[in-house]
């Protein structure tokens, strides 16, 4: 009976899900920029199904609006960064993240 | 109501399960072009969870804004770099289980909070509230209701966050001036004077071909006052030897 | 007026030293210090225009008055206006200063005529005499203390301006740190006396003295009264300005420094800084009877030990110099005796005919090619008339000859000292008068050696002997005029009218009578100084002025006390052995243990190893790599979590 009823935990339990997911995704892999620029992604979806759940737990649209700048500030974000990977790329001839390391100090 | 409810749990666990295994996917397969195509395979099933939330907007414009063009910039980068798959192949860091770990742990933790955490019901009436437009029961009704009127301001500030989005990345990846461009260049332009342009030189009366040729070169009288395009000064300066040969040619 | 007295010289030493950015001297060419030095002199001029209005003024329209300048602390309790306040006392202090001063800068125009830095000097002077008029006008004793480090600082300046001389600098250091002791007392002094008088205004403070005249203080486990540990704390300050036995040692190093400044700063003005501040402070000093005795006792052993050792001295300049120190020691037995007026009053004529023959020393040193040893001149009359003559007038005013300046003052004070009936001040007087004997002895003696007998000097030299330039004794005449005159002028300091005369500046218990008793002594006491004087010079006739081997024989047989007086004792060098010696062992233990050692060794380069073997071992850590970054970062998030939800008990 407890699992039928679903309810606004189990949102929020699937979106802590895909943020881990995201965030570890991060930092394990070594070989594709893209990847990285993927878990960025995967992390703002999260974040956005937390802001829906909340709304609607909380009956309150700000929580959708939101979401809605979230999906703005991603959609320009993915932009401006593959923009960044494409110049790299041109630069570089790689986007594997173990040949870049010059910010080592 | 209560036979429906069976369904609902059911659909939430299916879109829910196949969104987390996507997203392993997305992390962990080893092609990159198959990562963006799992990507868009979590907009989708997180898009079906929003609806079956109650956004709708939402859930619609996730799938338009990300599947839609996001995910297809993601792959067309993807198949615009030359990636050699063999270098792509195993690219996971050596402490993989340390990560692993670490994940668990924290997935661990946020489940626990978000399970125990009970919220506060602070109901407070206003027009923010979803059933508030007793009338209009479209989700997307009540948010054009609010982002027109309350939030539109930051509505337009978002949309000033696309612009520059769209101006950076274009100007991110044009390439270095081709020389074939022609561009202006104001301050050349108004330090024209006619003193520096216009060559008045004393041409005589040709005699015959030899010196004709001869006193070619001073014979060149300026003739591009008129072009005010500094850039296309040398270019002119070609024309007009152009045509001095046409007229030579003329003349032979 | 009084505020154009101070700050003239001042704002001349700004103007002067600043001078050397408009006319930098040129390589090889005449310096072009024309402006520094007209300058400072009209600075100088101005200042003693306006020190003539302010005497007139407190002299004879008995003004005393303060004039505000402008507020300087203001710190919770502590209030301090800068404030110029002028009695009599300042009168009389301002006149002597500025007018000594005045000729002094005139006659350093030509004695300084050679030296490439005279902008620097004269720019020095009129720093120094600024610092003397602040001192003498200040209305507070904080003020007062800021003129006091000031001349203390000048006077370093000067000591030292030879600067490429080992020994002028080891003498600047030297009178720097022996008056830094006297400092520290003045400073205690100052501190206790804001404790109990919650002011520094020296009205305010007399007006609160019967207040705290009762109240006692425990240190080192014994009662002892405010006033008195004030007192004494304030004449420690006192004795090392003006060079009383025990700190007196710098004052003959500080001969290193060029005669002039040797006139104006160690004869005439700084030196007569700790007399003026004993006498500025009477009211707090007049409640302390064994503060006062113990002045008496200090002043008299000065006058007569300084004497004594100036006997035995050669170098022109070191006889003077423990001449003046003898001469101060006789105003401060005056002090100690409650006749303050008479102290001031030999103060004033002292000033006069001391700088008259310091300067007179300088003309004897410029001719002489910068000779100071006096075995090594002698005969130079014929060469030397002017100078001769000042010499002489300037010891005869020195030996207390009638009817010359010193004849007044000087036996006033034994006067004072005999007529104040105590133990103490019979004991000062004795002192005094045989002092007054040594006195007239090594001035005499001086002169015989310097003056009479071969000339002694290369035949190279004796050529190069010539009198000095108009401008270097010219500034001399009015001193000579002082040394004649003053004595007489200025008895209504301390005649018939004393009390009235001095009724606001100086204060004194009308139980201390020596002043009021003086004309009650005997006529063998008035006159035995003058006639022990006359002895004096008649006996250094004797031995020097006629050719005789009494002094070598006399030398020979008492080479013990001879050897004893020409190293003063050997204060200097039980100084070093108690003192300087300890302290630059200690020194040598800082500077090898802790500095070289631990501070050095240890703290830096160890810590300094360390932190570049550290910043190694971290900089493994900055990989480049941004995933390992990310990994960090989110390694820190989620320790921090954890730590929430360990501490939240969840």
């Amino acid at each position: 009976m407890d699992l039928l009823n679903i309810n606004y935990q189990d949102y929020l339990i699937v979106s802590a899900c895909i943020f881990v997911i995201g965030l570890v995704g991060l930092f394990i892999n070594t070989k594709s920029l893209i990847r990285v620029l993927m878990c960025i992604e995967l992390i703002l979806l999260s974040a956005n199904i937390n802001f829906v759940t909340f709304s609607i737990k909380l009956d309150d649209l700000t929580g959708q609006v939101f979401s809605l700048f979230v999906l703005t500030v991603a959609a320009a974000e993915a932009a401006i960064a593959l923009a960044i990977l494409v110049v790299f790329y041109r630069e570089r001839k790689t986007i594997a993240i173990d040949k870049i390391n010059s910010l080592k100090g | 109501m209560e036979n429906y409810m069976w369904l609902n749990a059911l659909v939430f666990y299916v879109f829910a399960f196949v969104l987390i295994i996507s997203a392993l996917f997305v992390v962990f397969s080893k092609n990159p072009v198959h990562s963006v195509l799992f990507l868009i395979l979590t907009f989708f099933n997180a898009s079906a969870l929003f609806i079956l939330e109650g956004a709708e907007f939402i859930g619609f414009t996730l799938l338009v804004v990300y599947a839609g063009a996001v995910a297809i910039m993601f792959l067309f980068v993807v198949m615009f770099i030359d990636i050699d798959t063999h270098t792509i192949k195993g690219g996971l860091i050596k402490a993989l289980p340390v990560a692993l770990i670490l994940g668990l742990i924290f997935l661990a933790e946020l489940i626990v909070a978000f399970v125990s955490w009970k919220i506060p019901l602070t109901h407070v009436n206003s027009d923010l509230n979803l059933a508030f437009h007793a009338t209009q029961v479209s989700n997307i009704t009540d948010l054009g209701l609010v982002i027109y009127t309350r939030f539109f301001h930051i509505f337009q500030m978002g949309g000033l966050v696309l612009l520059v989005g769209m101006l950076g990345a274009i100007s991110l990846t044009l390439r270095d001036k081709r020389e074939d461009f022609k561009t202006q260049d104001i301050s050349q332009q108004l330090e024209r004077t006619y003193v520096n342009t216009l060559r008045i030189v004393q041409s005589e009366p040709q005699k015959n071909d030899n010196e004709k040729k001869d006193s070619e070169n001073e014979k060149s009288t300026e003739t591009d006052t008129a072009n005010s395009n500094s850039n296309s000064n040398s270019n002119s300066n070609k024309d007009s030897d152009s045509s001095s040969d046409i007229e030579k040619t003329g003349e032979k | 007026m009084i505020t154009l007295s101070v700050f003239s010289p001042f704002i001349a030493f700004i103007l002067a030293g600043l001078s050397v950015l408009y006319a930098p001297s040129l390589k090889g060419k005449e310096n072009n210090d024309t402006f520094a030095v007209a300058i400072t002199v009209i600075g100088m001029i101005l200042s003693l225009i306006g020190s003539i209005s302010v005497a007139y003024a407190t002299f004879v329209h008995n003004i005393n008055a303060t004039v505000h300048v402008f507020t300087w602390i203001s710190s919770g309790d502590l209030h301090i206006s800068w404030e110029l306040h002028f009695d009599k006392l300042t009168g009389i202090m301002l006149l002597l200063v500025s007018t000594v001063s005045l000729l002094v800068h005139i006659y350093s125009i030509g004695y300084m005529a050679h030296d490439t830095s005279r902008r620097r000097f004269m720019s020095y002077l009129s720093l120094f005499t600024f610092f003397m008029l602040t001192l003498v006008t200040s209305a507070n004793i904080l003020q007062l203390f800021f003129g006091w480090e000031g001349v203390g600082v000048s006077s370093y300046l000067l000591i030292g301006f030879w600067f490429k001389k080992t020994s002028a600098n080891n003498a600047s250091i030297k009178a720097f740190v022996v008056n830094r002791c006297g400092d520290f007392f003045f400073t205690l002094g100052i501190a206790l006396i804001f404790v109990y008088f919650h002011t520094l205004n020296l009205k305010e403070i007399f007006t609160q003295i019967p207040k705290v005249v009762d109240t006692h203080t425990m240190i080192f486990g014994s009662q002892i009264n405010v006033i008195t540990l004030i007192c004494l704390l304030l004449f420690g300050g006192a004795m090392a300005k003006s060079a009383q036995l025990g700190l007196h040692t710098w004052l003959a190093d500080a001969m290193e420094g060029p005669t002039p400044v040797s006139a104006l700063i160690h004869a005439a003005t700084m030196v007569t800084a700790g007399v003026f501040m004993v006498a500025r402070l009477s009211p707090l000093f007049e409640y302390s009877q064994v503060v006062l005795n113990l002045i008496v006792i200090i002043g008299a052993l000065t006058a007569f030990l300084a004497a004594t050792v100036a006997v035995t001295q050669y170098d022109i300049k070191k006889i003077i110099a423990y001449s003046t120190m003898s001469q101060l020691g006789y105003m401060f037995a005056s002090l100690g005796v409650s006749a303050y007026g008479v102290g001031i009053y030999h103060l004033f004529t002292h000033g006069f005919f001391k700088a008259l023959l310091f300067l007179c020393a300088g003309c004897v040193i410029h001719a002489v090619s910068d000779e100071q040893d006096i075995r090594k001149m002698g005969g130079l009359y014929k060469a030397l008339p002017i100078t001769y003559i000042f010499m002489w007038v300037g010891n005869l005013a020195l030996a207390g000859i009638p009817p010359l300046a010193g004849y007044f003052s000087k036996d006033k004070i034994l006067e004072v000292l005999w007529s104040s009936g105590s133990v103490v001040g019979h004991f000062g007087y004795v002192l005094g008068t045989l002092a007054a004997f040594l006195t007239a002895f090594y001035s005499w003696r001086l002169i015989f050696m310097v003056f009479h007998g071969e000339c002694k000097l290369s035949e190279e030299e004796q050529k190069h002997v010539h009198e000095a330039s108009p401008i270097m004794w010219i500034p001399l005449i009015p001193l000579v005029l002082g040394a004649i005159c003053l004595g007489y002028i200025a008895s209504s300091l301390v005649g018939e009218h004393y009390s009235e005369f001095w009724q606001h500046a100086i204060f004194t218990l009308p139980s201390h009578k020596a002043v009021a008793n003086v004309e009650d002594i005997p006529l063998i006491i008035k006159t035995l100084p003058s006639m022990l004087a006359v002895l004096g010079i008649v006996l250094a006739f004797l031995l020097y002025g006629i050719k005789s081997n009494i002094a070598k024989n006399l030398k020979k047989k008492l080479s013990l006390i001879f050897a004893l007086l020409a190293n003063k004792y050997y204060i200097d060098e039980i100084y070093d052995v108690i003192f300087t010696n300890n302290i630059f062992v200690l020194g040598k233990f800082l500077k090898v243990t802790i500095e070289d050692f631990i501070l050095e060794n240890i703290l830096i380069v160890r810590v300094a190893n360390s932190i570049s073997a550290l910043a190694k071992g971290l900089k493994t850590t900055q990989s480049g790599f941004i995933n390992h970054y990310a990994f960090v970062m989110c390694l820190g998030l989620v320790v921090i979590v954890s730590w929430l939800f360990i501490e939240g008990g969840l």
